[in-house]
This record gives structure tokens, sequence and C-alpha cells, in this order.
């Protein structure tokens, strides 16, 4: 047996070398396969992006599509925003800058990759065939969103509609906005833009308060027992604080105003004598309570939107921080550091014009697996965030009610509102705020307007909004 | 002279055709599902001549062998039809357009299986002959040097080919194979006297006689001359490997490896600063993810398809193994990774050790008949120490070599060889019964 020793030596190593292999393989296989899937030099990163078909988003009538996704004759998925008006509440997706927006937000979902039912596990990891997003049907109302969007042409600002017993966002414009369809050709003009089209002025936007922080004020006043009767002698002078002089927003008829008067007409000197009357740390801790200057986490977000720093306004201010050397008084009439989130102004009407608690916001209602009928309602937490006492929500209801002459009632609609400035340095902006009930819906409104004094555009903005609220209520 | 039977006795042979009948039609299971998968993407282009072809030459090669060969191994046919059909599916998924042209070269090369194992004298002409056979090697080595050109007719590209009418021949192919032959005759007259020199080697000098470094010398000459003129650099080292392990296999000397792997290093330490190919080989292999775009670009793509691979794979066609450059024919492995995955590699290197295996244990077989040992051997290492140099290559384990991998890389020279190297086996097992 000439050979034995050296054939069984030379099939050992054979054995120990494929068994290296075989180790290797499944090294690269199996523990480096992330590294390697994830490098950005990997050409199949983009090839599996290209045959994900996302799911499509629908509006709150089931039928409405606002984005969908197409294979075109390569089998390169298309994404297609057929709504111009739902641009800004949609966000974008494109293959070279990724997704911003709710279709950030519902990025898994629409992508097939939550919920990971076994089957999809099985498709998407195993056999390894194209991702099938799901559809996600939005909160947002077709007609309200046209409306809104209709309205602001020609503006630049924000709006949002929000029904206040459920939370669900039925409008939402931020303008100026972006056509997600061309956004790979727009990108490069569209960064640039000083008007920061990509900084979604609902859900990150950050706008000096101004007169919004009356309603507080009142709010404190009913909480302290201050007397809103009480007569202000020369309520009409100017307020000077430490960069801006503050007028009434509406002239009055008479010089001398009760605290109630004032804030109908929008005239801080009374509310000067109220502050002066309360503690200040009470005043403080009752705003923080209020959070007006956090943009409120949207229902199944994982977190708020980076914020983009716009050049002028909406001035964006840290969450909470206080500017030291700004007066107390100026934070406190909503000048200085005081700057709201019109997402949380909507949560604080809703509050007002029902028990004082306010609705987590959702945009997102119901989804259904790509190429099914059925739509399974998303669970929502119906945990409210107490902002007013009940009583004192009924109170600032019914003086937003009763005391704001500047529009008209409408017939069958009930509705509370408060159309206020606010300064920014040379900037200003103006604020509508509001309630409606009407058909058993309650909806906060609030519209914002960047750099301008438009006190009875908003107004009339404000009408139309409303009566097309009163009127999509109806056919409901 | 006697020898030692394998473990199938002659009256198995029932058995033994039924095993590979199974095999075989295993294998046809297997093709025919891939095809048909292939056939669903693409449905313009007709796959079922290549599946056709294989499945004639299957059919007809097991009646042809049972009639010729009856006491042969049952597991190197259905190995090698398995493998190289495995190998069809992969070109035409790769390549469409070269798989006619493989599925021809599949028919030539069963045609020539069937010679080399049918061939009652082979062996015996293949020892007898064994000076013409190293002439006939010389000569095709020389007709490379002179002749060689591209088929791809790119200046500055290797010039290992020789074409006749547009039809494109390797002789390093043939070369590995006539060498190995005439190694195994030149060994198995030599090994008794190689065994006494080496033992006493240090007393008295014998290993310094021209009869044992005489052909150490002219390998490693054939090896210089392969690498320097072509620049060769895998089938130089494919030649070295073989031949010190087959000089091992004779002559029992550990001391014989560890002195050809240090000339090896060393040669490899002197081409690194003489060749730039090897210097970007080395390089890459070292660090592959610096110039993932540039140079290393076709190792890192390989690696990056095996990972994208898992371990069940993308399915036939639905990866993207196309990224890596000239993926047919030295990265088929790759794309076998990522299209069937984990699962696929092991169920192919499972394959390709079994063979082995069978191999080595035909050799055993034939310790009485040293020519046929070391002929055996010398085929498995041919097989074996190509594999394993190509995959060590793909997965970052050893420098890329440019070797194909036997049996499913596209390549006309490459699958006539190993071919020819499973018909020199079958006969070998049948002579072993």
């Amino acid at each position: 047996m000439q050979f034995t020793r050296e054939l069984r030596r030379l099939w050992a190593g054979l054995l120990i070398a494929f068994a290296v292999m075989m180790i290797a393989s499944t090294y690269w296989a199996i523990v480096g396969a992330d590294t390697l899937l994830q490098r950005e030099d990997n050409p199949r990163q983009v090839e599996v992006e290209r045959r994900i078909l996302r799911g499509a988003m629908i509006a709150n009538d089931g039928t409405t599509t606002l984005a969908d996704t197409t294979l075109d004759d390569n089998g390169i998925a298309q994404r297609r925003y057929p709504v111009p008006s739902a641009y800004s509440a949609l966000g974008y997706f494109s293959f070279r800058y990724g997704e911003g927006g709710a279709e950030q937000a519902y990025n898994a979902l629409l992508r097939g990759e939550a919920p990971l039912s076994i089957e999809n596990y099985w498709a998407q990891n195993v056999l390894h065939l194209p991702k099938e997003g799901n559809d996600i049907q939005l909160t947002l109302d077709v007609m309200l969103q046209n409306a809104l969007y209709e309205q602001l042409q020609g503006h630049r600002g924000a709006s949002v509609v929000m029904d206040a017993q459920t939370g669900a966002i039925l409008g939402l414009v931020s303008l100026p906005t972006y056509d997600p369809n061309t956004l790979d050709a727009d990108w490069e003009t569209l960064t640039k833009d000083t008007g920061q089209p990509f900084f979604n002025r609902v859900t990150q936007g950050q706008y000096q308060a101004g007169g919004i922080a009356y309603t507080p004020l009142m709010a404190l006043a009913n909480l302290s027992g201050y007397n809103v009767q009480t007569l202000t002698i020369n309520a009409n002078t100017p307020v000077v604080l430490s960069d801006v002089i503050l007028t009434c927003v509406v002239a009055p008829p008479k010089p001398d105003l009760t605290l109630l008067e004032a804030y109908q007409y929008g005239c801080p000197k009374p509310f000067v004598n109220l502050i002066a009357s309360l503690q200040p740390n009470a005043i403080s801790a009752f705003y923080s309570t209020l959070r007006l200057n956090t943009a409120p986490l949207i229902e199944g977000w994982a977190q708020t939107l980076p914020p983009l720093t716009p050049t002028a306004t909406p001035e964006l201010i840290t969450d909470g921080t206080p500017i030291p050397n700004v007066s107390f008084l100026d934070d406190v009439l909503g000048q200085g550091a005081f700057t709201a989130n019109p997402l949380a102004v909507a949560q604080l009407m809703s509050a007002i014009a029902l028990d004082g608690s306010a609705p987590t916001p959702i945009l997102h209602q119901a989804t259904r697996p790509k190429g099914k009928t059925d739509w399974q309602p998303v669970l929502v937490s119906s945990a409210r965030t107490a902002l007013l006492t009940s009583e004192t929500a009924q109170q600032l209801r019914d003086w937003m009610v009763r005391t704001q002459p500047i529009v008209p009632e409408d017939e069958g609609i009930l509705s509370g509102r408060q159309t206020v400035v606010a300064y920014s340095g040379e900037d200003v902006q103006t604020w509508f705020v509001g309630f409606v009930v009407t058909n058993g819906r309650v909806l906060s409104v609030v519209i914002v307007l960047e750099n301008e004094v438009a006190y009875d555009d908003l107004n009339s903005i404000a009408q139309q909004v409303i009566e097309i609220l009163g009127r999509d209520s109806s056919d409901n | 002279m006697t020898t030692k039977t394998l473990s199938f006795a002659p009256d198995d042979t029932a058995q033994r055709y039924g095993a590979e009948r199974v095999l075989l039609a295993l294998g046809f299971a297997f093709l025919l599902l891939n095809f048909w998968a292939l056939g669903l993407l693409r449905p313009a282009v007709n796959h079922w001549q290549h599946l056709l072809a294989w499945g004639a030459c299957a059919a007809l090669g097991h009646v042809a062998l049972n009639r010729f060969l009856p006491q042969r191994d049952p597991y190197f046919y259905p190995l090698t039809m398995f493998l190289s059909g495995w190998g069809l599916v992969l070109i035409d998924r790769l390549a469409p357009i070269f798989a006619d042209r493989q599925t021809v070269w599949l028919v030539l090369s069963w045609g020539a299986m069937l010679f080399a194992s049918c061939t009652p004298y082979l062996l015996r002409w293949l020892r007898l002959y064994r000076y013409l056979l190293l002439l006939l090697g010389i000569a095709l080595l020389l007709s490379t040097i002179l002749l060689g050109r591209n088929p791809s007719g790119l200046s500055g590209s290797p010039q290992l080919w020789l074409g006749i009418g547009g039809i494109f021949f390797q002789p390093s192919e043939a070369l590995k194979v006539i060498l190995v032959a005439f190694l195994a005759s030149y060994l198995a007259e030599q090994y008794p006297n190689m065994r006494l020199a080496t033992s006493a080697m240090f007393g008295n000098y014998a290993w310094l006689s021209p009869r044992l470094l005489g052909p150490i010398l002219l390998m490693w000459g054939l090896c210089v001359v392969v690498l320097v003129w072509q620049r060769d650099l895998g089938t130089a080292s494919l030649f070295f490997i073989v031949f010190m392990l087959l000089i091992y296999v004779a002559s029992g000397q550990t001391w014989l490896l560890v002195g050809g792997g240090s000339l090896a290093l060393l040669a490899g330490w002197v081409a690194y600063h003489l060749f730039s190919v090897v210097r970007l080989r080395v390089d890459i292999w070292i660090n592959p993810w610096l110039e993932s775009d540039g140079r290393a670009y076709q190792i890192v793509q390989s690696l990056m398809a095996v990972g994208a691979g898992g371990i069940f794979g993308q399915g036939v066609g639905q990866g993207s193994p196309t990224y890596i450059p000239v993926v047919h024919s030295d990265f088929v492995f790759s794309a076998l990774s990522e299209e069937w995955g984990l699962l696929g590699v092991m169920a192919f290197m499972i394959c390709l050790i079994v063979y082995l295996w069978r191999g080595l244990r035909v050799a055993m077989a034939h310790q009485e008949r040293s020519f046929h040992a070391l002929l055996s051997t010398g085929m498995v290492l041919l097989i074996g120490v190509q594999s394993l140099m190509i995959l060590g290559g793909v997965l970052k384990i050893l420098p890329l070599t440019g070797v194909t991998l036997p049996f499913l890389s596209y390549g006309g020279s490459s699958l006539l060889m190993c071919f020819v190297v499973t018909g020199i086996l079958l006969r070998l097992s049948s002579e072993a019964n």
C-alpha cells in the first residue's frame, strides 16, 4: 500500500480546503451580507428599490388616488402624484433623493416592510420576489384640500383643518410647495429656493405667536378668577415692547374696554394689566403645558420631521429654549421667544371646541395590502392630552363664539374665531385660528399667512373655508 | 500485478446502473425546472434545445457506458453531466448569445469523454508514449507563444488561444491533462528511487540526481514560461501546485511540499515585483474596498453577488450577477451564489467533493498499479485544485488567478478538458473493478 498515507493526507487537505470555502461562502452570504448590500456602491440596492411596487396613498373617500406607483415597460417603478393640492401633505419619493413628509413617515408600510407577515417575509427574504407595498388611506378630504389650496394661492403660509374629536387631519397645505412628479429634475432649483418649499410649515413651522397669546391669557384669567369685565381706561393705547409697538388689531369704537372687549378687538393694554396681576411662574407653567411651540407628533410618525432652517420666516426657535435678553412681557404677549406651531395651535382650538382635551393628530386611517379591496382601520390611541379644564374650555368657547364680531354668523354653523397679527423682527404674520361646529362635527381651523398683514384677506379665506366645511359636513 | 477493487462487486452492476439512472434523472429534473423558470422570464428566447441536447447526451452516454464500461464508478458520469448542465443553465442566463456554442462544446466534450473512457488501450498508450506526450505538450506551448491570439481581438489581452476558421481552442487546457499523464507515467517509474533517495537524502546526495531533479526543473521551467510569456498566472500556479502534490504522493516526503511551497512564495514575491498583472491581483486581494469602483470592481461586485444571494438565493434569472464583468467565465460561481444562494453553493461543493472522493477511491484501489494510482490522483488534483483556486479567488481567500470553474464556466476548451478527465477516471474506475 505505497500511497495510502499520502492519499489520505491529500484527501484530508482537500476536505479542509473545501470546508474553508464553505465557511467563507457562509460568511459572505449570511454574516457579511448586510454590510455588502448596504454599501453605497452596490448597484443591487438601486435595482431592488426600482422594483418595489410602492403602495398607493388614497384620500379619505377611499377612491381618490393621491399617489401611486406603476411599472413602466422596463419593469421600473414610477411614482405618480395626480392631485396638486395634496403635494405638500404627501411629501415626495425619489430613487435619487429618498423620501420626505408622509412618504417618509409611512415608508415602511408603503414599501411593504411593515407589517411583515409570514407570507411577506417568505416572499421578500426567501423567494426574493419584488416587494409590494401596502396602500394607505389618509384622512385628507380632497374637496377641502382643494379648497385650502385654492384659497391660499398667491400667498405663502400654512393651513390645517383637524377633526377636534378624532384628531384626523382633513386638510393640510403648506405653501410654497413643489411638484413631486418632477422632483428629480427640479431638485437643484428647489433646494436653492429661498421660499423653502421642502419646509412643511404645518408640521415643522414655528411662527411668532403674536395675538394668539391672548387666548391662553384669557384662559389664565378664567382659571385665576380674574374679572374679565374689569375696565381699563384708554385700553386702545399702544403697548411698547422691546422692539415692537403693539396696537389693537381692530380699532375699538371707544377708548375704555373690559378685558373681554380687549380680547374681541385684540387690544394689548388690558392684557398687560392682567399679566401684572398674575404670578409669572404660573404663567410660564401654563404656557409650558400648552406646548404651542412644539410640533405635535402625528400618530404613527416615528419622529417629527427634522426642521429645515428657513431664511427669515417662519422663525425657528429651539423647542422651549428661552431667550434670556427678551423681556418676560414680550414672551407672554406672543412676541420674543413665544412661537407657535400651526398643528399645535389646531390642537389648542380642538381642546377649546370640546372639553379642554386635545386629540393626537392622525393622518393615516386605514391600510390594505396591494391588490386587496378591504381597508383595515388603523388602531389609534384614544388618549387625549388635557390642556384646559372643561369649564375653562367652555368659557373660552363662549367668548370666541360671541365676542368676535368680524365675521358674521353663518347659518347652521357655529364658529369661534380669532384673527391676530404677529411681529417677528421686520416680518409679520397674520393668523386665523378657530373652530367650527356643524352637523355634529367639531373641526379646528388654523391658517397663517407669512409676511403680510392680510387681516381682511385672511378673514375672507377663513369664511370660504368655513362655508366649505359646513357644506362638506352636510354631504357627509 | 494485483488490484484492489472498489466497493462495487461485479454482481452489483444492476444496482450501479440504477444509481446512475436515478442521479441522471434528478439532474434532468433540476435542469428542467431551471430552464422552465428561465423560459418564464425570457419567453422570446428558446431555451429547450440546450436541455434536449443535454438529455440526449445523458441518455445515450448512459447506454454506451453500460455497454462498453459496465464496471465503471456510478458517480462520475452523472456528476459530470449534472454540473455541466448546471453550467449550461448559467451560460444561458448570463450570456445567452454563447449558450448555443456552449451546447455544441458540451456535445463535443461528451464525445471526447466517451472516446477516452471506452478506448481499451488509452491508459497503456498514455503510459508508454509519455515522452511523445511531453513533446506534444511543449509543442502546444510553443505554438501558443508563437501563434496565440485572443478571441476578443483586444490588444494587450492574453494571447492564450489558437484559432482555426473562427473556432478557438486554449492549448493550456489540453496541456494540463497531457502533463499530468506524463508526470504520472514518469513518477510511476521513478517513485521507488525517489522514496529510497529521499529517505537517505542527507547522506548520499541521491536527491540531487538529474533523474529526480529533472522533471522538477522542467515543470518549474514550464511554469515560468507560461507566466512570463503568456502572463497566465492561473495556469502557471495550477501546474505547479498539481505537480508538487503529485511529487509528494509519489515520494511520500513532506519536505518536498514545504520546499515547493517556499519556492512558490519566492516566485510569487518575484512575480509581484516584476509583473503588473500579479501586483494588481495581490493588491486587490489584500484590500479590494479601496478601489471598489476601479481595479477591484470585479471582485467587489462578486462578493456583493454572494451577499445578495443569502441562504436561498434570488432565484434563477432574478438576481443581478451581470454587474460582474465577464461573469460567465471566471465568476460563474458568484452568479450561482446570487441566484441559488448558499444552498446552491453547498450543493455544488458537495458534488465536487463527491467527485474528488470517488477519484481518490479509484487511486486507492489502484495502489498496486502505480501509474493508474498516480494518474487518477493527478486527474483529481486537476479538478480539485483548479476549483479551489477560483473559489478562493471569488471568495477573497486567495488572489484571483483567472482560471475557470470546472464544468460550470463558459469555455469549450475547459469543458473539453473536464470531460476528458472524467473519461479517464471512468476508465480507471472500470479497470479497478
